[in-house]
């Protein structure tokens, strides 16, 4: 049960670190994407 | 041997196939299109050939180096500032003399320049013979044929830019004849006495430039050490250009290089009759049509719509089915706990609803990207162009408004390309209305539940309902907030070419490929997020009571409707063969057997039916009061006096908020919001099923939701580009014009609606 528990919030977890971070990524276009489609490469030099 | 490293800038005007050129010097897949506008931003790419290493850029497609849109700034400032060893020009070589104005402009800039002449097939094939070797020496750029889609002409390409780059000849200045030339020498020699300037800016362009009054010089001038000398020139020289020519001094110098440029093409281009009027010629003439065109436009986008959901409904219905049949394995092979209420209810319920579009994005894409490449896409934008001027929208804007429908974030890029700063917040705030990608799914899936017969019409008044948005947005802030009339525009229309087999996989892969990249990142997070905020705090159901509303509930049930079921089963009145689910035609045939068998009574399988009704609504009871329980449940009821006007029960409210993580995350949340009350046999039916037998759900509501979802502030990507693109306070601005828009819409459309529903 404990164990369940355990895996089940380290899941969530993770889910949680992946949008923030998608959210962060998008907001600093740092890599010059913001990972929803691959037509643009957008930059923070613009 | 050491490898040598050249970098090359790849310009020129928009649609002469630059991408291409670029996809096929560097073996990336960029996206083409064949209409203008389709690059936006600078996209770099690496080639090694020889013993040269090349790291290329594609820049945007511009006319000229003029600093009146973004666009031309941002390869403009690339040139100066990044100073590449060679600018590649690719050139149309159906329209030499209007592709050479920008070639001008760069051998003024005095930067080494290979010209492709591009589509040189095409021009070939109407009557163009270019004799590019007299062209090179007349103009003093190196000239190199090239058919950018079947590759030819790449690998001289190189050859060409390698030797331009060890051979480069500077400082050569085209000259643009008389006492136009002494005006343009004499500034020359005013800026040359501040050598640090010049070695930024050539000086042959900077007074070219001061010339034409280039903004952007005229306020970079401002760092030049005899900046007051400068000044006095420049002023002098406008004032005896114009009193000479009796014309703007910026028209005279476009005028003088465009006689340059005719000079230069009457030695070296012949044309041959061309009896036929060419195809492209002969299509317009149709789509272009006066009468004809908007109906032919209309009836080409009715007819994707149509045949996306005719044909696309089939494999999705085998998607749903495989991911019931997984659901169903899972939950066999999973012990009853948390885990396995996250990998059914969460994982497969909330990534399958959306995995299940998939046949459809291909399909729409498939037809989009056929659009396209053939040329017809501009053609659309040059139909719509006064339609727009109507709205108060610059024709350049419907370019942006198309790639909206794909996804927002390049859309709102695209908006750069416009010269206003008005056109462009205009278009910037409107292309979100137009329904991209990621929001089909939401009306597919609620229109094909609710509007089976009628999904792909309900699916095009969706769309159309956007693009009305828009414009009438945009008239709002043209006569309020943004007040100003839209400048005019001149729409290229590129010829009509056969869409390659090639390019249109590559587009459609593209998409399926992002769709499913999305859904296996973004929208498993958030199903699993959540799941949890569904499933959190617990509610121990077991402690509470249902006793008497058991009772209650035996009580209401209509004894004589079951009653009469029965009889009509077991009399054969009840046809068994038109039930579609096979679950329920099993049980009724064996029920039916035991009926005329004797081995029940008509009471005693009325009873047996008021027991399973009970304990199914008992059972959605408990689950509906722990999802009330839950964080979900929670924000749910917090939201719902703010939704109830509209027709929405909390649920409905969580699932449309959702939809900020992306679009499709919308559908996700029905998929685990909507697992509640649905019984064993019917988990495989899929969610439409669930929706069409939820309470809180009817045609009206579900039409009300995807206008919601299309109209209420994008995903926060798209946000993320608009405060980029337009700041703060546009941005802010946005979330609350469509945030209270959708509530405003959605609340006339709800409650006109429930008169009549």
């Amino acid at each position: 049960m404990m164990l369940e528990y355990i895996i089940v919030g380290l899941i969530v977890l993770s889910a949680v670190i992946i949008l923030v971070y998608k959210f962060f990524k998008t907001s600093d276009n740092k890599d010059g994407k913001c990972g929803c489609c691959s037509n643009c490469s957008y930059s923070d030099k613009l | 041997m050491e490898i040598k490293k050249i970098t090359v800038a790849l310009a020129g005007n928009p649609n002469t196939g630059k991408t291409t050129i670029f996809n096929g010097l560097t073996g990336l897949r960029h996206k083409v299109g064949n209409y203008p506008g389709v690059t936006v931003e600078k996209k770099v790419g690496t080639r090694k050939y020889k013993n040269y290493e090349f790291t290329i850029y594609d820049l945007p497609g511009t006319y000229s180096l003029t600093a009146y849109s973004i666009d031309e700034v941002v390869t403009r400032d690339f040139i100066i500032n990044e100073k590449p060893d060679v600018v590649v020009d690719v050139l149309d070589s159906g329209n030499l003399e209007r592709n050479l104005y920008l070639c001008m402009q760069f051998q003024e800039l005095n930067v080494p320049i290979v010209c492709a002449l591009n589509l040189s097939d095409e021009a070939e094939a109407r009557g163009v013979v270019i004799d590019e070797v007299k062209l090179s020496k007349i103009l003093r750029i190196q000239m190199v044929k090239t058919v950018g889609v079947k590759s030819e002409g790449l690998e001289n390409l190189l050859e060409r830019i390698i030797d331009t780059v060890e051979n480069s000849n500077t400082q050569f200045c085209p000259s643009y004849g008389g006492e136009l030339e002494t005006d343009i020498s004499e500034i020359t020699k005013a800026l040359n006495s501040d050598a640090d300037f010049v070695s930024k800016y050539p000086a042959c362009w900077f007074a070219i430039k001061l010339l034409e009054k280039d903004k952007r010089a005229i306020e970079l001038i401002e760092n030049h050490a005899q900046k007051e000398i400068v000044k006095f020139k420049t002023s002098e020289k406008i004032k005896r250009i114009e009193k000479h020519f009796g014309r703007d001094s910026e028209i005279v110098i476009s005028e003088q290089r465009y006689g340059y440029i005719r000079g230069a093409t009457a030695e070296a281009i012949t044309r041959k009759p061309v009896l036929e009027i060419d195809m492209t010629e002969k299509i317009d003439a149709v789509v272009l049509n006066k009468v004809l065109s908007l109906p032919i436009f209309i009836f080409i986008i009715w007819a994707i719509f149509q045949l996306t959901f005719a044909i696309g409904e089939y494999p999705m219905g085998w998607l749903e089915t495989i991911f019931g049949w997984t659901s169903e394995l899972a939950g066999s092979l999973m012990a009853d706990g948390l885990l396995k209420s996250l990998v059914v209810d969460g994982i497969i319920a909330g990534v399958g609803g959306v995995f299940s579009f998939v046949p459809l994005i291909v399909l729409l894409f498939l037809f989009i990207s056929i659009l396209e490449d053939t040329g017809y896409m501009s053609r659309i934008a040059f139909i719509m162009d006064k339609v727009l001027h109507l709205f108060g929208l610059h024709g350049q804007s419907f370019l942006p408004m198309i790639l909206g429908f794909g996804c927002s974030v390049p859309a709102v890029m695209a908006s750069r390309a416009l010269k206003s700063a008005k056109d462009r917040i205009i278009t910037v705030l409107i292309t979100p209305f137009m329904s991209c990608g990621a929001k089909l799914p939401v009306h597919i899936l609620l229109a094909g539940a609710f509007f089976a017969h009628n999904a792909g019409n309900i699916v095009i008044s969706i769309y159309i309902i956007g693009i009305m948005l828009a414009l009438i947005s945009s008239l709002i802030f043209r006569k309020t907030i943004l007040k100003g009339d839209s400048t005019p525009f001149v729409m290229e229309l590129p010829p009509y070419r056969m869409p390659t087999l090639r390019g249109i996989f590559f587009h459609v892969w593209e998409k399926t490929f992002q769709y499913i990249k999305k859904a296996g990142t973004i929208i498993l997070a958030a199903s699993v997020l959540i799941w949890a905020v569904t499933t959190f705090p617990k509610l121990n159901t077991d402690t509470i009571s249902y006793d008497n509303l058991k009772e209650e509930f035996k009580k209401r049930v209509d004894i004589n409707s079951i009653k009469s079921e029965m009889e009509a089963l077991k009399s054969g009145k009840t046809v068994i063969s038109n039930i579609e689910e096979p679950e329920e035609k099993k049980s009724l045939s064996e029920l039916k057997e035991q009926l005329i068998k004797g081995e029940k009574t008509i009471e005693s399988a009325v009873n047996e039916k008021i027991e399973e009704l009970t304990e199914a609504r008992i059972e959605t009871l408990k689950q509906e009061a722990a999802l009330e329980y839950s964080i979900a449940g929670r924000i749910g009821k917090i939201i719902e006096p703010l939704v109830r006007p509209i027709g929405f029960d909390w649920k409905i409210g969580v699932s449309a908020v959702t939809g900020f993580a992306a679009k499709e995350v919308v559908v996700s949340t029905l998929g685990i919001l909507y697992k509640v009350g649905i019984d064993e046999t019917e988990e495989s039916e899929g969610l439409r099923e669930s929706l069409r037998k939820d309470e809180a759900f009817n045609p009206l509501v579900a039409y009300v939701l995807m206008l919601f979802t299309l109209i209420i502030a994008p995903c926060f990507a798209t946000l993320a580009v608009i405060k980029a693109e337009i700041g703060w306070k546009w941005l802010g601005f946005s979330i609350l014009y469509s945030t209270l828009g959708a509530w405003a819409v959605c609340f006339v459309v709800y409650q006109i609606g429930s008169l009549f529903v």
